[in-house]
């Protein structure tokens, strides 16, 4: 116990004493506290707008929020997942003669922390959005704040670590988790078809009662309706239910085996939650353990030109080729916006500048996720090949092009012709895009030479945010000066040429600053 | 004393180890050989209580699984991880309360064999993979085990550390503790060895102990049983 009191101890000073050194980390601690207090009032507006600022409004919402995170947390516990070991925890702590309950403990502690902050803040929210009186603030506090903990730390310990349970337990309370969420959609279908056959329904079904039967899941919203709502014979059976059930549940974590078995499944989801952040890290997204097709690619060239056929071979290997989310999502903004310019046909004026700018919010969005390229620079063999420095940047990054180029016909297509636009203010739409999408990439690659090795991670998304969004405004200054000044089809015109020139710049200054690039890694 | 009785481990339908037993005694220094995917790691793995397995594995006589156990056997895996926020001294630190021992001046003697004495305030994740690995040799041989398992423990340092491992090898043994080695690096422990277990495909197919081999090389053994080429 003391070690593991050291370890927290310890990491939590270092960690804030190199925070305090870091002025981006202190930034970024800065921007999280600004933003949950921004998160606090639109969801308190949000409250007021729906009409849920009063006691059965936070039943109700509660009643969703402890149906989407109970049954989720039971389904990730059974399969030895959602506790989060670091593979330090491997290394030192699963060998060390702690108790493997308390070493379950310690992890689940960083978990249950912020869901007590969040329970502590709702608390204080009861009272001030809610309208709870000020001895139902405190009991609620004392229930989601004191007891509700315990509750859920007995659940987790029993379901994750209890090794008495079987692999046909197991698969019961699977099968009883998905059982319980199968009644509470009938009831809340019940409650639609034969209540209230409006959206009211959603309102409606949290505030019925015999739900609160349900074993755990009910359990748990029993307190909160015989706080807010007032007591009756089924909420008060309820209640002494949950309280039973969070000692019984305690006494069984206490006096459940638990020799260490988990730690198996416990490293396996360690080691795949490490990659995962490590892919985070560098902006790349993860979809788990990909499977690959098989495929073969001809070469035709040799040196950098190799570079692009293994991008294809290696594209050919997945399952959607070159096509992935940000395919979707141009065709669906194309599609989007051809169905709302049919319904209501935007002024040509203004359509010619909706297609660009959506092209930079899109590059904007993306600007912290990397593409290939920020895979290739980690390949030592992009440096060894011997190539000039042009060409390896051209053929390494020649494929995200045609992605662009791919991305742009889908979105501006459909939405061109919804627009009424005509094809060579469609052509030069494409561009634009292919364009502004290339800038990102070179700002990437820009940034990541100059400043990759004296910024960290979040430092450097925030940095390529920051410079793609001063491009961005640029053009968007020198698009409005040009349509002041000369007219609508000039300053599109101007947007292009903008883009093109930029792209070009920077895509010269990429090759220059590539040739004499260092890896960080 | 470190007795494997029976262990068997699958990975869904893929049988990594089966019904493997094998005994390294007190005081003795055990290699654990086989080609890659022979099974090792998973034997590795589930002495030092990370794989849930069938069969048992003893030390000292105490099943692995059980808390005094713990507190006589030391692992090096293969690749170090350390705590990002804790300095090398903390990392100390922090085992010496987790085995309830105070150690700590045995653990800057360590420290000093392997050229960390001045380099004790570095955080972890300041630490190349070299000096992690010293790190994590300090942390497992300052609680004083009686077991001792090292996985690779050669890779990633340099020749200085390589000589001061080997010594430390010899004086645990001559104090009495039991050690295995898990590698692929056959010179590097030609010196070292008293018991020689060979794996593959998950089973033993050979066992010796050194006074019984005479003036046979390690490697012919080793490519003998296995069918390679030299």
């Amino acid at each position: 116990m003391n070690a593991l009191i050291y370890l927290t101890k310890t990491t939590f000073v270092n960690k804030l004493k190199k925070a305090l050194h870091k002025p981006s980390a202190l930034l970024l601690i800065l921007f999280w506290i600004a933003y949950a207090a921004y998160m606090i009032f639109i969801f308190s507006g949000m409250a007021v707008n729906f009409k849920l600022d009063s006691k059965e409004g936070i039943v109700i919402i509660l009643t969703y929020v402890v149906l989407m995170s109970v049954p989720t947390n039971i389904l990730m516990y059974v399969r030895k997942k959602g506790i989060i070991f670091l593979m330090s925890d491997l290394h030192f702590l699963f060998n060390t003669p702690i108790s493997p309950k308390l070493i379950l403990l310690y992890r689940f502690m960083k978990l249950l922390i912020p869901s007590i902050i969040m329970n502590l803040v709702l608390s204080i929210g009861a009272f001030f959005i809610f309208k709870a009186t000020t001895l139902q603030a405190i009991l609620f506090f004392i229930v989601v704040v004191l007891i509700e903990p315990l509750f859920e730390t007995g659940l987790m310990m029993n379901v994750y670590a209890n090794e008495r349970l079987t692999q046909k337990h197991v698969d019961w309370i699977r099968k009883g988790t998905w059982g319980c969420l199968a009644i509470f959609a009938a009831y809340a279908l019940y409650v639609f078809i034969f209540i209230d056959n409006t959206f009211n329904a959603l309102a409606i079904f949290p505030l019925q009662e015999l739900f609160l039967f349900i074993p755990i899941f009910g359990w748990i919203l029993a307190p909160y309706h015989l706080i807010f709502l007032g007591a009756t014979p089924i909420n008060v059976i309820c209640s002494i239910l949950f309280a039973v059930g969070t000692i019984l549940m305690l006494i069984s974590a206490i006096k459940m085996p638990c020799t260490g078995k988990y730690y198996e499944e416990a490293s396996n989801y360690a080691k795949d939650y490490s990659e995962k952040r490590k892919k985070a890290k560098k902006g790349e997204v993860s979809f788990g353990k990909r499977k690959y097709k098989k495929a073969s690619v001809a070469y035709k060239g040799a040196y950098a030109k190799a570079i692009f056929y293994r991008q294809i071979l290696e594209y050919k290997k997945n399952r959607f080729f070159i096509f992935g989310g940000t395919t979707l999502l141009s065709l669906g903004a194309g599609l989007v916006l051809c169905y709302f310019s049919i319904q209501e046909r935007p002024p040509i004026e203004f359509a010619l500048f909706i297609l660009p700018g959506l092209s930079a919010y899109f590059s904007f969005l993306m600007s912290g996720y990397a593409t290939k390229w920020s895979k290739e620079i980690d390949n030592a063999y992009t440096f060894l090949i011997p190539d000039t420095a042009f060409r390896k940047m051209w053929y390494a990054t020649l494929i995200e092009h045609l992605r662009a180029l791919i991305d742009g016909l889908l979105m501006v297509i459909p939405a061109g012709i919804g627009m009424g636009l005509s094809i060579p203010q469609m052509i030069l739409c494409i561009v634009a895009h292919v364009s502004i999408m290339a800038i990102k990439l070179y700002i990437q690659v820009i940034c990541q030479n100059i400043l990759g090795k004296s910024l960290g991670n979040t430092g450097l998304t925030l940095l390529k945010m920051l410079i793609q969004g001063l491009v961005l405004v640029i053009g968007i200054m020198i698009a409005v000066m040009a349509a002041i000044m000369i007219s609508n089809e000039m300053a599109l015109l101007a947007i292009i040429v903008y883009s093109v020139v930029i792209c070009l710049l920077l895509m010269l200054c990429s090759t220059r600053l590539f040739e004499r690039y260092e890896s960080i890694d | 004393m470190l007795e494997i009785i029976d262990l068997t481990k699958s990975y869904k339908k893929t049988l990594a180890v089966d019904h493997v037993s094998f005994t390294i005694p007190t005081g003795r220094v055990g290699i654990l050989l086989g080609p890659n995917g022979a099974g090792k790691s998973t034997i590795i793995k589930s002495i030092a209580g990370l794989l849930f397995f069938s069969g048992k594995i003893n030390i000292d006589n105490i099943n692995s699984r059980d808390i005094e156990a713990k507190k006589r056997f030391a692992y090096i895996p293969e690749l170090p991880s350390m705590y990002d926020a804790l300095t090398i001294k903390e990392h100390f630190e922090f085992i010496n309360k987790a085995y309830n021992v105070d150690h700590m001046d045995y653990a800057m003697e360590l420290a000093t064999r392997f050229e960390l004495d001045d380099k004790l305030d570095k955080l972890g994740d300041e630490l190349s993979k070299g000096m992690m690995q010293k790190v994590s040799i300090v942390c497992a041989l300052m609680i004083k085990p009686k077991v001792v398992l090292f996985d690779e423990p050669m890779i990633g340092l340099d020749p200085k550390a390589i000589k001061e491992l080997k010594d430390l090898i010899l004086e645990l043994k001559n104090q009495g503790a039991t050690i295995i080695i898990s590698t692929h690096m056959l010179e590097m422990v030609k010196d070292l060895w008293d018991d020689m277990v060979i794996i593959d495909k998950g089973k033993i197919i050979g066992q010796y102990r050194k006074e019984d081999i005479e003036d046979q090389e390690i490697e012919d053994i080793f490519f003998k049983m296995t069918g390679d080429q030299q």
